[in-house]
C-alpha cells in the first residue's frame, strides 16, 4: 500500500481524524528537531520549542491550503516560533527590520546545482561553524544545505523575495568561507 | 515513517495534548474570517487611496495648474510645487498600509518591494486620474456648497474656493488675438473689488506697427462697452441667485462669494517662437486658456506655454 503523501494525511486531520496527526509528528520530528538545534544553541529550548511547533500547527491545520505542499507551511511555522524564542531571550539582539535585501531584486542571484563534493563540504563547515553566522544568514544556509530545500520553499518559509534567497545564501557562505580562513584547520573529528 | 513500536515521547505528549483538549483545532470559518477581513481591509484602503488621488487630481485640474504639464520643465517645476503636500503624505502612508496588507500573499512577498510599491502607486495614480475625469468630484463641489458635509470631506471640497495659481500662471478667458499674441481676461487675485478699467493693449513685440496699436485700442474700446453690459447682466443674475438661496446655507454659500466680488483685468499674452503651444495655436475669442509666463510690463506676459482648457 503506497504511503500517503503528508497532505493526505492532513486531509484526514481536517476531517476529524486527529489520530493520523501522529503520522506527522513522525515523519517532521527529527527533521525539525535538527532545525531547531542549529537555529538555537539550546538544545533542551529546542524539544519544548519543537513540541510547542507540532502544537500550533494542529490548531492551525484547519488553515493549510491542501492542495499546497505541507513541509514549507510546518517550516513556516518552525520559523516563526524560533524567531520568538531568540526574541524573548534577554541575550538576543534579533531585530527585524525592513531589509534592504528585500526591497530590490538582485539579479545575480540564480539559483544553480551545486556540485555534491561542494555541497558535502559545505555540510561539514556548516557542522563546525553555523553559531559563528548571523541568524540572518544561519537560517537559509540550515534550510538549503542541511534541510535540502530549493529557493521558493525557502522564501515561502521566510516570506522573503525568491532573489533574496539567493542574495541571503550567497553572503552566507561568504561569511563561513571568511570565518574558516580565519580559524586554524582543525580535523572534524577529534 | 510510522513505529508504534518504540517510545516516543514527543509524539505522546502532543498526541496527549491533543486528546485532552489542551491541543484544539480552530475551526474553518475562523481562518475564512482572518481572509475576509483582510481581503476587505485591502478593498478599503485601495477605495480611500483612488478617492485620495482622484481628489488631488481634481483639485489640480480645478485650480487650472495641471494644465502646464504641456509646457516642458518650468511646466512640471510649478505643477510638482503646486500639489498639496498634505495629500502626498496621506497617499503615500497609505500605500505603506496597503504594500503590509498585500504582503500576506505569495505573488506579492515572492517579489523585491519595491516591484510591488510601484505597481501599487502606478495602479493608484491612473485609477484617481480617471475617476478624476467622471462628475464625481463636481458634483460633489456642487453639493459641499448648499450642505454640510463631514469635516474631512468638508474641508477638502472647500479647499477649491481657496484655491489660487501660481503667480505665474494665469487663467483667463480670450477677448481677442492677432498673429503674435492674445488679450486673455481673469480675475484680478491682489484687488477684491470690481473695476470697470480697461487696460490697453500695449507690447513689447518688435513686429508691432503704429496701425496695429490703433487697431488694438479701438478694438479695446469695444471690448470694454461690451463688458460693461456683460457685467450688469452678471450683477442681475447674481441678485436672483442670492435670494433663491435660504438662510440656513447662506453661511455655506457665502465662502465662495469672495470669488464673485474679484475684479476683472486684462492682460496681454505675447506668443514666442519658444512658446509651448500644446493644443496649437489658434485661440477663439471666448475660450478659456492657461497660460503660464513672466510678466514683463503691468499688463504684458511673455508666455512660456498657453493651451485651451476642455469644458
Amino acid at each position: 500500500m503506497p504511503e500517503k503523501t503528508d497532505e493526505e494525511i492532513v486531509l484526514r486531520v481536517q476531517g476529524g481524524e486527529a489520530d493520523s496527526y501522529g503520522d506527522l509528528i513522525a515523519r517532521y520530528e527529527a527533521k525539525l528537531m535538527r532545525y531547531a538545534r542549529k537555529f538555537l544553541s539550546d538544545k533542551e529550548d529546542a524539544t519544548d520549542i519543537v513540541q510547542d511547533i507540532f502544537i500550533k500547527a494542529y490548531e492551525n491545520i484547519q488553515s493549510f491550503d491542501t492542495t499546497r505542499r505541507f513541509s514549507p507551511w510546518i517550516y513556516r511555522i518552525a520559523h516563526n516560533e524560533f524567531v520568538n524564542a531568540l526574541k524573548k531571550k534577554a541575550s538576543s539582539r534579533i531585530v527585524f527590520t525592513i531589509d534592504m535585501d528585500t526591497l530590490f531584486p538582485h539579479l545575480a542571484s540564480a539559483e544553480t546545482a551545486d556540485s555534491v563534493t561542494m555541497e558535502r563540504d559545505m555540510r561539514e563547515t556548516l557542522e563546525r561553524h553555523l553559531e559563528s553566522v548571523s541568524v540572518k544568514y544561519r537560517e537559509p544556509l540550515i534550510l538549503y544545505y542541511l534541510e535540502s530545500m530549493d529557493y521558493r520553499e525557502i522564501s515561502e518559509i521566510l516570506q522573503i523575495p525568491v532573489s533574496t534567497v539567493g542574495v541571503r545564501l550567497a553572503r552566507g557562505r561568504a561569511a563561513l568561507q571568511k570565518i574558516t580562513a580565519q580559524q586554524p584547520h582543525k580535523p572534524l573529528y577529534e | 515513517m510510522n513505529n508504534f513500536h518504540t517510545t516516543d515521547p514527543m509524539r505522546d505528549h502532543v498526541m496527549d495534548a491533543i486528546k485532552k483538549g489542551e491541543a484544539r483545532m480552530k475551526p474553518r470559518w475562523h481562518f475564512v474570517l482572518i481572509s475576509v477581513s483582510f481581503t476587505l481591509a485591502v478593498f478599503v484602503t485601495v477605495i480611500i487611496l483612488l478617492y485620495a488621488v482622484s481628489l488631488s487630481v481634481f483639485l489640480l485640474r480645478e485650480s487650472g495648474v495641471w494644465y502646464v504639464l504641456g509646457f516642458g520643465m518650468q511646466g512640471w517645476f510649478a505643477f510638482l510645487r503646486s500639489i498639496p503636500i498634505a495629500h502626498v503624505v496621506f497617499v503615500l502612508l497609505f500605500v505603506v498600509v496597503l504594500e503590509f496588507l498585500m504582503c500576506r500573499y505569495a505573488f506579492v512577498y515572492q517579489r523585491p518591494l519595491v516591484g510591488s510599491f510601484l505597481v501599487i502607486t502606478g495602479f493608484v495614480t491612473l485609477g484617481g486620474v480617471l475617476i478624476a475625469q467622471t462628475p464625481l468630484h463636481h458634483e460633489a463641489v456642487s453639493y459641499v456648497r448648499t450642505h454640510q458635509l463631514p469635516t474631512p470631506l468638508d474641508l477638502s471640497y472647500g479647499f477649491i474656493a481657496h484655491m489660487d495659481l501660481p503667480p505665474d500662471i494665469i487663467e483667463g478667458v480670450v477677448v481677442a488675438e492677432d498673429n503674435v499674441s492674445l488679450t486673455i481676461e481673469y480675475d484680478d487675485r491682489d484687488n477684491h473689488d470690481r473695476k470697470e478699467q480697461e487696460y490697453q493693449v500695449e507690447g513689447r513685440v518688435d513686429q508691432q506697427d503704429d496701425h496695429s496699436q490703433d487697431v488694438a485700442t479701438s478694438t479695446a474700446q469695444k471690448q470694454f462697452e461690451e463688458k460693461k453690459k456683460q457685467k450688469e447682466t452678471e450683477e442681475l443674475s447674481e441678485k436672483t441667485e442670492k435670494k433663491e438661496i435660504n438662510s440656513d446655507v447662506s453661511e455655506q454659500s457665502e465662502k465662495y462669494e469672495h470669488e464673485k466680488k474679484r475684479g476683472k483685468k486684462k492682460s496681454r499674452v505675447v506668443i514666442t517662437p519658444q512658446t509651448k503651444l500644446p493644443h496649437g495655436k489658434t485661440f477663439k475669442v471666448g475660450k478659456t486658456v492657461i497660460v503660464q509666463g513672466n510678466r514683463v510690463a503691468t499688463d504684458t506676459i511673455e508666455a512660456f506655454g498657453v493651451r485651451g482648457i476642455e469644458d
